[in-house]
């Protein structure tokens, strides 16, 4: 099954929860940006106002330190009492205290601003050493500003930047002078607080206008990297945007600013924020394919159980109802598994009684014709022989109208009952109305008929009324009436039947020549004109026997005919086509022509016979075929009486008016007339009577057993004794020995016709049988005359 | 007191030959009277002797504090240093010529300290900073200090020509001094107005939070 990607439930699950997880993802994702870029912004700020604040702290601390140390070194008696004494121990005991915190500079001031002391300690082979500074003796610059602050101010001395911080010497409440200490701003102090406050540290000594400083110390080497001064420039004026940049205003010397820069690379600060961030990314990449394969399994967790009601439900639609649907799955669909075998449930439950409704007459309830077909089958199958019985009701059409159809039905019912009372494991049918089916494995037909009718109780009583009911039975064999179709045996039944039915039997076994006239009929009835045009007919003719002469005076022309395929077609088989289709006229026309040309073809050669030619009911209805055969025979200069006409009795009786006018008509014309058949059919005496014939035929089932039958003798005398007493000759047909030639001679018959004379046979051999006179009772009898 | 009675027994010494009362009463800018400042006349005339006062002065160490605050004594007049607490003192004076150091115990007098230089003895406690008190060394007998009212009165002053100088620690000029002629034939009452006001006096208190050591 194919289904749409977008139609199928599962990938709309799936896309559904892709769409939120990836929302609830990105969002996430968002924010964590957010944060992340905010984080950074106070990472960077954070970086710089932090080392802003130690810087601070450890300048504010140096300041400090000077500071109190002044304070305290100058509340040093020691030093008071030698501050007015000479200058070489006050030194001696400046440079102790200078030594105490290793300043760079320390410093006494008279209160008249007189510089008293000055050491400077300098570095010289990695020795401190101490000297005496190039400003002793001199005035103090600035003095003011040192005396009325607390704190450390700048100093400038010999091109170096100190921190200076100045405490007064003090007698009492009474300021006797004043002595300081100072440490150096220089590239090691620059590289302490880098150190410290992991920025670089630059210090920018710069004319307080100028943006331009004029003297950078800055801190070395951190983060691998050498900044010169042109680069410091760029980052103080701010123009660089990678770097976090601070200042910090240290204060003023010499009219010159001294500032700290604090820079540092902001990619070094975030570096560790970015690594976070690539993880996170990673981490991030990994959630969304967890996401994916998560929302993958829900929707497969989801669409599953549908999926196996699906394939379960597939199975019912194909008709395997054994199984009920089971899924592992939530409740509703629980629930849904329930619902269907349910349903499953009533449609096995309908579909039991729809089969048995497909399967079973209605009226009897027993099994019917698709049963039935089913049933051939699986025995075609077994390949057992088998009979196959079509038991029919005859009559109950009749019943039906007369006493209503639930009279009928309940025969019916009745009749299948009395069926199924016979029925010893041999399968019964209901094929519908008034056909039953019954197959048995018994071979004997005759046993089985028989055994059927003691249970076929004839008689009926309804309401008093007693129904007699009849049957008849068709009757085929498997393998031996077995075609292509094993259904095909119903129809053999069935033509079996039909012609028990039409030859008042109870029972008939098939045969094949039955199927002549069902089957290929058909067939027949479009190939008997192309018959008729091709010449596929023939005439065959049968020796009449003058008793009185023991002459062969008479033939009759029977027509045959030679079909392609089918071999010789008997005439019964078509010639009831040929009288249903309307084509009897044409065919009568063409054995009338076909005869009367070998009247005359024997009579050039000599042989003076007469001919009789079967005519038929559609002859009679007008005087078209009396005009063509009268135009026939003045044609031919044939004269009267030499052409005899027959005609059945049932021809007659249709239009037995109509049948008189031509009949007599032709008669006028010198035409012999002969009733054919005669004793098969139920014309009255009365209308023999008047009908205009010379000649009665006697039926050969009168004959044919004359010699068994006293019967038929009776018959036969009495029909020869009232056809003379009438005016009319006789004909008996059917004569198959000797005896019943002879007694039909003595009871002054005067035409024999039989197989004991000759069987109809074509023209040339008629003249050969004539000619060679092979028939010994002939010779016998001594009537041959050429 | 005694400052007192040794200035007045000098003027009785001299007061058939002087007469001369002099009252001065010291203001600062604002009009203000000006407590506790010295004021003393030195004579014009250079062969102006005078006898040496050989009572000592006595300063006190009470409750950690030089008590007076500020002294004026004569040239090689002696000082009696009276410690009236109950703890020891180091005191000294480490600027100028009269330069000394000593230690006073508890309830002890140190009357060895002779001044020999006229100029400011500005004297400190070495174990308590904030001690501090000033003796000024003048050469002349004519010295007195102002009162609350910032008046004072110099009696028989001989008759001549004389330089009236004012002192005060916490006076902001040049050493402290504010200095005026004076020509003296009578009695005569004086206003002498500061050019500047007085500097805060420093508080002789322990300025640390030591609390403890008040009670001690």
């Amino acid at each position: 099954m194919k289904i749409s990607f977008m139609k199928s439930l599962q990938s709309r699950i799936f896309i559904l929860f892709i769409f939120l997880l990836l929302c609830v993802q990105m969002l996430s994702f968002y924010s964590t940006y957010q944060t992340k870029q905010k984080s950074e912004t106070v990472q960077l700020n954070n970086k710089i106002e932090t080392a802003k604040q130690v810087f601070e702290t450890q300048f504010d601390n140096r300041n400090y330190y000077l500071s109190a140390f002044a304070e305290t070194a100058a509340k040093d008696y020691g030093l008071k009492t030698v501050f007015s004494e000479d200058r070489k121990s006050f030194l001696l005991a400046l440079n102790n205290h200078r030594k105490r915190i290793s300043a760079d500079l320390a410093i006494s001031i008279k209160p008249n601003g007189e510089i008293s002391g000055q050491l400077i300690s300098y570095n010289i082979n990695n020795q401190i050493k101490v000297k005496v500074g190039p400003e002793q003796g001199k005035t103090f610059k600035n003095l003011e500003l040192f005396t009325q602050t607390q704190t450390a101010e700048l100093y400038y001395l010999g091109s170096k930047i100190y921190q200076l911080s100045l405490a007064p010497l003090k007698s009492g409440s009474r300021v006797i002078g004043w002595i300081g200490f100072g440490y150096i701003i220089d590239q090691k102090l620059a590289n302490e607080l880098a150190k410290l406050t992991g920025v670089n540290i630059s210090f920018l000594l710069k004319e307080s206008e100028s943006l331009k400083p004029q003297e950078i110390i800055n801190s070395e080497i951190i983060n691998d990297i050498k900044y010169d001064s042109k680069f410091i420039h760029a980052i103080n004026a701010g123009d660089n945007e990678n770097y976090i940049i601070s200042h910090f205003k240290l204060g003023e010397v010499d009219n010159k600013s001294l500032t700290a820069l604090l820079f540092q690379s902001k990619i070094s600060v975030l570096k560790n924020i970015h690594d976070d961030w690539q993880q996170y990314l990673i981490i991030f990449m990994f959630e969304i394919i967890l996401s994916l394969f998560g929302a993958y399994l829900i929707s497969a967790g989801i669409t599953r159980p549908i999926k196996q009601l699906i394939h379960q439900i597939k199975h019912i639609g194909q008709g395997k109802y054994e199984y009920d649907i089971t899924i592992d799955a939530s409740h509703e669909l629980t629930q849904l598994a329930d619902e269907f075998n349910s349903m499953k449930d009533a449609v096995v439950a309908r579909e039991q009684l729809i089969r048995h409704q497909a399967y079973h007459d209605p009226i009897t309830n027993l099994p019917n014709r698709n049963y039935l077909v089913e049933r051939l089958s699986e025995l075609k199958d077994k390949a057992l022989p088998f009979i196959i019985l079509q038991i029919n009701i005859r009559r109950i059409k009749e019943i039906n109208d007369t006493l209503g159809h639930k009279v009928g039905d309940k025969v019916i019912v009745e009749f299948s009952n009395r069926l199924k009372a016979y029925e010893h494991n041999d399968p019964l049918f209901h094929l519908g109305a008034d056909e039953f089916v019954l197959i048995s494995q018994k071979q004997d037909i005759e046993m089985l008929v028989s055994q059927l009718s003691v249970n076929l109780d004839p008689l009926f009583n309804h309401e008093n009324l007693n129904l007699h009911l009849q049957y008849t039975i068709g009757v085929a064999k498997y393998p031996e009436h077995n075609s292509e179709d094993i259904v095909d045996l119903l129809k053999k039944t069935d033509i079996a039947l039909q012609y028990a039915k039409k030859h008042n039997r109870i029972h008939q076994t098939y045969d094949r020549q039955f199927d002549f006239n069902t089957v290929e009929r058909l067939h027949l009835i479009n190939s008997l004109k192309t018959a008729i045009e091709q010449n596929q007919l023939v005439l065959h003719y049968q020796p009449k026997v003058s008793l009185a002469s023991m002459q062969i005076s008479h033939v009759e022309a029977l027509v045959r005919w030679e079909h392609p395929i089918n071999g010789l077609i008997p005439p019964d088989s078509f010639i009831s086509i040929a009288e249903q289709t309307g084509q009897m006229d044409a065919l009568t026309r063409w054995v009338t022509k076909e005869a009367i040309s070998q009247y005359l073809a024997w009579k050039k050669l000599n042989i003076n016979i007469k001919i009789a030619i079967n005519i038929s009911a559609e002859n009679l209805k007008d005087k078209s075929y009396s005009d063509y055969v009268i135009a026939l025979k003045k044609e031919n200069n044939i004269a009267d009486h030499e052409i005899t006409l027959e005609v059945t009795e049932d021809a007659v009786l249709s239009d037995p008016a109509k049948a008189t006018e031509i009949l007599t008509y032709l008669k006028f014309h010198g035409f012999k007339l002969s009733i054919d058949d005669y004793g098969t059919g139920y014309s009255s005496l009365a209308q023999l009577k008047q009908l205009p014939v010379q000649e009665l035929k006697i039926d050969k089932s009168f004959v044919q057993q004359l010699m068994q039958n006293t019967d038929d003798q009776i018959i036969v005398r009495s029909t020869i004794e009232l056809a003379h007493n009438m005016g009319l000759s006789v004909v008996a047909e059917g004569i198959e020995d000797e005896r019943t030639l002879l007694w039909l001679k003595e009871h002054n018959c005067e035409l024999a016709q039989g197989y004991f004379i000759s069987r109809p046979i074509k023209a040339e051999l008629f003249q050969t049988w004539l000619k060679d006179c092979a028939y010994t009772t002939a010779k016998e009898g001594k009537w041959l005359s050429l | 007191m005694i400052y007192r009675f040794s200035l007045i027994s000098f003027i009785f010494l001299n007061t058939q030959v002087f007469a001369n009362t002099i009252s001065i009463k010291v203001i600062d800018p604002k009009h203000s009277a000006v407590q506790g400042v010295i004021a003393y006349l030195t004579p014009k005339n250079k062969n102006f002797t005078f006898p040496i006062s050989r009572q000592p002065l006595t300063i006190s160490q009470n409750n950690k504090k030089f008590t007076p605050y500020i002294a004026v004594l004569q040239k090689g007049q002696k000082i009696n240093f009276k410690n009236q607490d109950d703890v020891t003192h180091h005191i000294y004076s480490v600027s100028g010529e009269n330069r000394f150091d000593f230690k006073i115990k508890a309830g002890t007098q140190n009357n060895n300290t002779v001044v020999k230089t006229a100029g400011e003895v500005a004297m400190g406690c070495n174990i308590h900073d904030w001690m501090s008190g000033y003796v000024l060394v003048v050469n002349t007998p004519y010295f007195i200090q102002t009162d609350s009212e910032g008046s004072s009165i110099f009696e028989d002053i001989p008759s001549g020509n004389y330089k009236l100088t004012i002192w005060h620690p916490q006076l902001a000029t040049n050493k402290n001094e504010f200095i005026q002629e004076l020509e003296i034939q009578s009695n005569k009452t004086i206003e002498i107005i500061l050019p500047k006001a007085l500097l805060p006096i420093p508080v002789q208190q322990n300025q640390d939070e030591f609390d403890f050591l008040e009670g001690y």
